[in-house]
């Protein structure tokens, strides 16, 4: 890991420190929370394709959205009006470091048709996750 | 508190009271009964059967030549002795009476037998009349499903409600003077075409009306008796009566709360259902059912037909029920969010429940096998046939015509909602001419209504009166149209003696010329004058108690929680995207 910059120093005398992206303090996340907004007819292809790689925990959410995928414009009893957003699903996994990436990858497999409105992954840090049941904590409660 | 729990206890002291009062009228009627008289002159005062003893004689067993019971005819006065043809009519029917007296006596078997097959004959009647008014009143499910189907769900709760409680208080209402005002006359010798309850006995008891002498001849407003069913009320054929007419009263009831729904207060709508039943059906329901002046146009107007004709209420039951609605709908104002300040037509209000509406329409559709052809309140009249099978066709063409219309020429796609319309608009037009047309006349009356609810619809949505199930143009427009459509399309196969106007029943169309068109348009225009400034009263009455419209906070909310307490949907997550986004 490359040492942080010297840029000057307090007023007691030790020396100041750049905060960089190398330099924060180890974030202790090994665990890494996946959020896959994808189509609602590719859910069940997504969950078998995951527990295939091992991952069998996840949640879904019915949510509603849109990208650059537009609405469609309905007519109900000769005036037309616009439904802007679409029912997606989202998928919410937590899994290990050591898995996100071909977590995602699999995810993206699976979704993908080609057309618009496929829809996003997001991957974000998760501090902590415990177990309710054991209360174990870290990787073991995954 | 206090004030409502003394008016409460008031009303019903009244209410007991009153009916109290009937019951030791009643008890003494109840123990007279009639003496089964097969040949004796006609009594003069017709006595309530109220245990149904004494209905169905012999002189009820009948073909469709009539009766083969001979009375004796009534004796000549002084004037009618120096007149030959009377002598002569009077002394064959004297003739006919003594060889009928006769043979009775050689067959007294025969004359049990005959008040046997007479009672048995009434017997039919009654048992068709009060099943198919059954039926008519499974259609309160049927209308309170399409209603709510096509409002939206934060507001099931109250749209049921309101279909819910309409049946019991307009049967009230009906009960308690509506039936009087509406049938109290219909055997009052004034009216032209008075009559008792012929297919049920031919009880005469309801026998006084109020109405009006212009240029010696009688106009029939409103009937006097039968108030609370007692008295000349209490007999079992005025029963079955009342049963089925208080079903058609509840539908044109339960019309007006699907085009004030979604924003119509409950106690607003407990007032409009109290004075419906009571007040505002029965004065046009007297003048074209209870022998009132309308039915009488033909008998006192020679060049209008047969009077307004109207077989199973195109007119009393659904213009009615269609006028109210637009005078509600008009005045209580549109939903919020669905115009913008130009009454343009921002977002439109998609209904909660299709399957809902479907359901609720194939229950209305059943129900109309009841509707029209128990009118003729005669298994015996073998008409039925034709009329329900005339009610079926109108519906098929009215739904087909409403779908094709809307895919091929208007919108390019068949809105289910509107597909539920046209079938009902084409069973609201048959309704009227059912019993007078031929199957291909309702087949074209029928696709006639299924174009004309669509336009109707678009013309009042355009106009800024909001109409959430469509019922001003369903009921109203349709109501309407089917009446005017008897005047064209009535063949002249059936109807001789209609309305006492001798002769069947004709159209335009079938040589009949317009006379009967023009009877049927003045009875359409009459109910549209009549319900508008009844509706409006009534409405404004209903404003000055306790506002008819309610805030818009509860209106956004939805009237579930406010109004009644409980929402439709408990432990449901409604869709938001059928929230109304409001205008800025």
């Amino acid at each position: 890991m490359p040492h942080p910059r010297f840029v000057g120093t307090e007023p007691d005398g030790t020396p100041l420190q750049l905060l960089t992206r190398a330099s924060w303090p180890k974030c202790r996340c090994a665990m890494k929370k996946i959020e896959a907004i994808i189509k609602p007819f590719k859910l069940e292809e997504v969950k078998d394709a995951l527990s295939e790689i091992g991952v069998v925990g996840m949640t879904v959410v019915e949510v509603k959205g849109f990208g650059r995928q537009k609405g469609h414009t309905e007519i109900y009893r000769g005036s037309e009006y616009t439904t802007d957003f679409l029912p997606k699903i989202k998928l919410e996994l937590v899994v290990a470091d050591s898995v996100v990436d071909n977590a995602v990858s699999v995810v993206i497999k699976a979704c993908k048709t080609g057309k618009i409105g496929d829809g996003k992954v997001f991957v974000s840090g998760v501090e902590q996750a415990v177990r309710i049941r054991t209360e174990e904590k870290g990787d073991a409660a995954l | 508190m206090t004030k409502k729990l003394i008016a409460t206890f008031v009303t019903l002291l009244l209410f007991a009271s009153a009916s109290v009062r009937a019951q030791t009228t009643n008890a003494a009627a109840a123990t007279a009964t009639n003496a089964p008289a097969a040949a004796a002159p006609a009594d003069t005062t017709p006595k309530p059967d109220p245990a149904g003893t004494a209905t169905g004689m012999a002189a009820d067993a009948q073909s469709p030549a009539g009766t083969f019971v001979v009375t004796a005819p009534s004796d000549l006065s002084d004037d009618d002795k120096k007149v030959p043809d009377k002598v002569k009519a009077y002394n064959d029917a004297k003739k006919a009476f003594d060889d009928y007296t006769a043979q009775a006596k050689l067959e007294p078997l025969a004359v049990k037998l005959a008040d046997s097959v007479g009672h048995n004959r009434v017997a039919i009647n009654f048992t068709w009349t009060l099943v198919t008014g059954f039926l008519v009143m499974f259609m309160q499910a049927g209308f309170a499903l399409v209603e709510t189907g096509l409002c939206r769900a934060k507001n099931a709760g109250h749209t049921m409600s309101m279909n819910f409680m309409i049946y019991p208080l307009g049967m009230l209402g009906f009960y308690v003077c509506g039936f009087a005002l509406m049938f109290g006359g219909m055997a009052d010798p004034n009216n032209p075409n008075a009559g008792g309850i012929a297919t049920m006995g031919g009880y005469a008891g309801l026998n006084h009306e109020v109405g009006i002498h212009i240029a010696g001849k009688f106009f029939g407003l409103f009937g006097t008796k039968g108030f609370f069913l007692q008295g000349a009320g209490y007999d079992t054929a005025a029963f079955a009566l009342f049963l089925f007419q208080m079903v058609f009263m509840d539908t044109t009831a339960t019309i007006p709360t699907g085009a004030a729904a979604e924003r119509w207060k409950f106690s607003a709508f407990m007032i409009y259902g109290c004075c419906l039943g009571m007040i505002m059906y029965p004065f046009f329901g007297n003048w074209v059912w209870g022998s009132g002046w309308l039915a009488n146009l033909g008998a006192n107007f020679p060049g209008l037909g047969h009077g307004h004709v109207d077989f199973a209420g195109s007119s009393v039951v659904h213009m009615q029920g269609g006028v109210i609605a637009l005078i509600y709908a008009w005045l209580i104002g549109p939903r919020l969010g669905k115009y913008d300040k130009n009454g343009k037509i921002v977002h439109p209000i998609t209904p909660h429940s299709i399957p809902m509406v479907m359901l609720g329409t194939f229950i209305l559709a059943f129900g109309w096998f009841g509707f029209n052809p128990g009118s003729s309140l005669a298994a015996t009249d073998l008409r039925i046939a034709v009329v329900a099978v005339n009610t079926m066709l109108a519906s098929a063409t009215g739904a087909l015509a409403t779908t094709l219309w809307m895919w091929w020429f208007r919108t390019k796609k068949p809105d289910p909602s509107m597909m539920c319309n046209g079938m009902l608009a084409g069973l609201v037009a048959i309704t009227c001419p059912c019993a007078f047309v031929s199957a291909g006349g309702a087949c074209i009356i029928g696709l006639v209504s299924g174009i004309l609810v669509v336009e109707s619809v678009f013309f009042f949505d355009k106009r800024g009166i909001d109409d959430p199930v469509g019922a001003i143009s369903v009921h109203g427009v349709n109501g309407c149209w089917g009446c005017l459509s008897l005047g064209l399309f009535a063949d002249g196969t059936y109807g001789d003696g209609w309305n006492a106007v001798s002769g069947t029943v004709k159209g335009l169309f079938y040589g009949g010329g317009l006379g009967q068109f023009w009877a049927e348009l003045i009875g359409v225009t009459t109910c549209f004058i009549t319900l508008s400034v009844i509706s409006i009263i009534v409405y404004y009455l209903a404003e000055m108690l306790v506002g008819n419209r309610v805030s818009q906070e509860v209106e956004i909310e939805g009237l579930d929680l406010p109004e009644m307490g409980v929402p439709g949907y408990a432990g449901m997550v409604m869709d938001k995207q059928s929230e109304t986004p409001m205008i800025k």
